[in-house]
């Protein structure tokens, strides 16, 4: 159905049956259909420029539903971004609606049959149910209808404006509220975020020619004619002379100064610096100094914008020499509960900080209407390298997630030495020396496995139970037997003479009773522990043992004292020494054996000396003296764990002090 | 209305802490110390144990023959 334009006369065409407006194609104004012909409802200002992926008339394909793009809205947020509404009209006659803005895409359909609260019940951060599934409010505002093109499926009056919720399911869904002028019944549109590579689109016509500068095109400030380098010129709004400070609106394309701002910020990172991280490389566009109230001290930081078109908008932030790299995330996406932390992709964040925050200065171009004063709430949560952070005014609600990196992460980015100042203190996502939990639960589990199976598979077998006799010893010291041993020579020369020899006499050796174990088998591969018991009393006991294999005639031998006194003094009863000692050998050779025992005491008549050989027995000493040097450094380390633990909760002006493993943890343990 | 397999936008992924040097230095320490104790423990292994000797019968079954006077000199015997 083609009408003439009632403003201008030329020719408009409506080219579907149920679409209500056309925008004319020769002076935007906005044609609609009624029973008595064509009237206008206004008119739309110019397309402002903005890079879109999608074309009007180009065909798309979402699933196995095709459609075509009939129209599209731009609308202004109450704050000063502008995005666009694209119209769908799908191959079965329904209709669907595309937004995109900041380089995001979102495929809305309406649904009449979704029954929604009220917007004075759906503030920033309110969690409600959409549909059956759970949505939480991301931005509450106003928007007006400023310019528009093809066929609009609606009543759309140019420069309108209209209450909107917008919520997130932290998942890809998304639902937006038109709450019109508050007269009539909301409007719900429910759908997903979505690629432009999702939608398959192809054709459509070329963009009409648009005044659109050029990134890197240059303005002249109004108040100073400095040059105004915009690198993002489709989104910015608001830019600060590098030269007077002032603070320049650029909407609209007309240049207004805002501000004259009082201090000019000095930047660790030059604007117009590319940096590469984990997303792409983005472009330094501008810097915020800001400062965080906490406990009535205003604490300053500082975050610079960064940009590229595949990304979008990201920001680098410093807060006392710690940089964290921050990226937006869903609000949906995150789960709190009062008081406690938050939980976002399946890792606990610990409630870290909760501050007001203000912006001081700016410099370089933004994509909203930033100033000086700017104040948000802001509430930070933990589970290093990474933090959630949360910004909200009445209106909206933002999240964001940090991820720590050193100064030299940063240095790495911009591939060149920026110089950046040294960190003070411990940042809160900053990481402890990480898997220090983990590697000590492991390296503990595997020396209690080993000295545990160990104790259980030892079998401290009795090889010999031996009782022996040592009888007294003589006074008189017998003379060595072997003489190839050597002579001793006496140490008192008088009794040489009185013995009429001027040879050296026999050494004061004195040889102990001899005596021999019945043979016993010994396994190869095993310990040897022998047990030794004498009932000394003020007396001592002394005994050389040879365990003697018997078919090699290899001797293995050692020896042992046994002493035991006690008695009386100022200081009442005392006593030393012991009734038993022991010995351990390493493993010998499978056969027969016997054992050679030489044993004499102090006292007088015979004592008995009990010999126990057992083999196989667990030795708690190495295992004790081996968890001591185990210990040491890992004790060590937990110190420093704890203390570098302390030194960040000491930061936070919460009570909870955390948890030293917790949240993917201070040191991993995610 | 369809749905799409994409990943979910605005949700990135959270970093998680990597292994640091001391957490590897430990492990080493821990695998060395856990590992020598291990091969002490299950070879039954005796540092300081006393070493084996040939020893002739005939010498054996001398009552003192074989022994140096420093062996018999066992030390200091007494009470306090």
């Amino acid at each position: 159905m083609t009408v003439r334009c009632p403003t201008c006369g030329a020719e408009v065409e409506f080219r579907y049956d149920d679409s209500f407006v056309r925008v004319c194609g020769h002076c935007r104004a906005a044609v609609v259909r009624t029973d008595r012909g064509a009237e206008t409802l206004g008119q739309f200002a110019d397309l402002m420029p903005m890079p879109s992926a999608l074309r009007l008339f180009a065909e798309g394909r979402y699933g196995t539903t095709g459609f075509l793009l009939i129209g599209m809205a731009q609308l202004r947020h109450a704050s000063g971004g502008v995005w666009q509404e694209w119209y769908a009209k799908l191959d079965g006659g329904q209709w669907a609606w595309i937004s995109e803005a900041q380089g995001r895409i979102y495929l809305t359909f309406e649904r009449p049959d979704v029954p929604v609260a009220s917007i004075a019940q759906l503030a920033p951060g309110t969690q409600t149910t959409i549909a059956g599934a759970p949505f939480t409010v991301a931005e509450r505002g106003t928007a007006t209808y400023v310019s528009a093109l093809g066929e609009i499926p609606y009543r759309l009056v140019p420069n309108s404006s209209f209450q909107f919720v917008d919520l997130a399911d932290g998942r890809g869904g998304f639902t937006t509220i038109d709450y019109g002028d508050g007269s009539a019944a909301p409007a719900v549109y429910v759908g997903y975020q979505v690629s432009p590579q999702g939608l398959g689109l192809s054709g459509g016509e070329d963009q009409p020619q648009l005044a659109t500068p050029a990134a890197g095109a240059r303005l002249a400030c109004p108040n100073c004619n400095g040059a105004l380098e915009l690198r993002v010129p489709d989104q910015t709004l608001r830019v600060a002379c590098p030269y007077c400070n002032s603070l320049v609106s650029v909407e609209g394309g007309t240049l207004a100064i805002i501000a004259k701002q009082a201090k000019k910020p000095t930047l660790a990172i030059a604007l117009g610096s590319t940096a590469t991280f984990s997303e792409g490389e983005l472009t330094v566009v501008g810097y915020v100094a800001r400062s965080a109230s906490v406990d009535g001290t205003w604490y300053p930081f500082e975050e610079y914008l960064l940009y590229a078109p595949a990304v979008g908008f990201r920001w680098l932030v410093c807060s006392d020499g710690h940089w964290s790299y921050v990226q937006p995330v869903a609000s949906g996406a995150v789960a709190t509960s009062v008081g406690a932390g938050a939980k976002y992709d399946g890792v606990t964040f610990e409630r870290f900080q909760t501050a007001v925050l203000r912006v001081d200065s700016v410099l370089g171009e933004f994509y909203w209407r930033v100033k000086a004063g700017e104040m948000v709430e802001s509430a930070d949560y933990v589970a290093p390298p990474a933090m959630l952070s949360r910004e909200a005014t009445t209106k909206e609600e933002n999240w964001s997630l940090s991820s720590y990196l050193t100064a030299a992460d940063v240095d790495k980015a911009f591939g060149k030495k920026l110089g950046l100042p040294v960190p003070i203190g411990v940042g809160p996502n900053q990481p402890a020396p990480a898997g220090i939990a983990r590697v000590s639960a492991l390296v503990f589990a595997v020396f209690f496995a080993v000295g545990i199976g160990k104790c259980a598979s030892a079998p401290a077998a009795d090889k010999l139970r031996v009782h022996f006799t040592i009888p007294s010893q003589s006074a008189t010291p017998k003379a060595a037997v072997d003489p190839s041993l050597g002579l001793v020579p006496s140490s008192d020369p008088a009794l040489d003479a009185a013995a009429g020899s001027a040879q050296p006499t026999a050494p004061s050796e004195p040889a102990g009773a001899v005596m021999f174990s019945d043979k016993f088998e010994l396994a190869g591969g095993k310990n040897v522990r022998f047990d030794l018991t004498a009932n000394v009393s003020d007396n001592w006991a002394y005994a050389a043992l040879d365990l003697v294999n018997d078919e090699t005639g290899s001797v293995v031998s050692f020896d042992k004292s046994i002493e035991y006194y006690s008695g009386f003094d100022s200081d009442g009863s005392w006593s030393e020494g012991g009734r038993d000692a022991e010995e351990v050998i390493g493993p010998v050779e499978r056969g027969t054996y016997l054992l050679r025992v030489e044993a004499m005491h102090g006292g007088t008549g015979d004592l008995d000396l009990g010999v126990v050989v057992r083999q196989g027995v667990f030795r708690w000493i190495w295992f004790w003296i081996a968890l001591g040097v185990l210990a040491v450094p890992f004790a060590f380390a937990w110190w420093h764990a704890y203390a570098f633990h302390k030194r960040r909760w000491d930061n936070s002006n919460l009570v909870s002090h955390g948890s030293l493993t917790s949240g993917g943890s201070d040191d991993d343990d995610d | 209305m369809t749905t799409t397999t994409e990943p979910a936008p605005d949700h990135p992924p959270v970093p998680r802490a990597k292994l640091s040097k001391g957490a590897i230095v430990l492990a080493v320490f821990g695998a060395l110390v856990t590992g020598s104790y291990a091969a002490l423990a299950y070879t039954d292994y005796e540092p300081g144990s006393p070493a084996r000797e040939e020893v002739p019968a005939s010498v054996r079954s001398s009552p003192g023959g074989y022994r140096s006077f420093h062996f018999w000199h066992s030390g200091y015997h007494g009470g306090k």
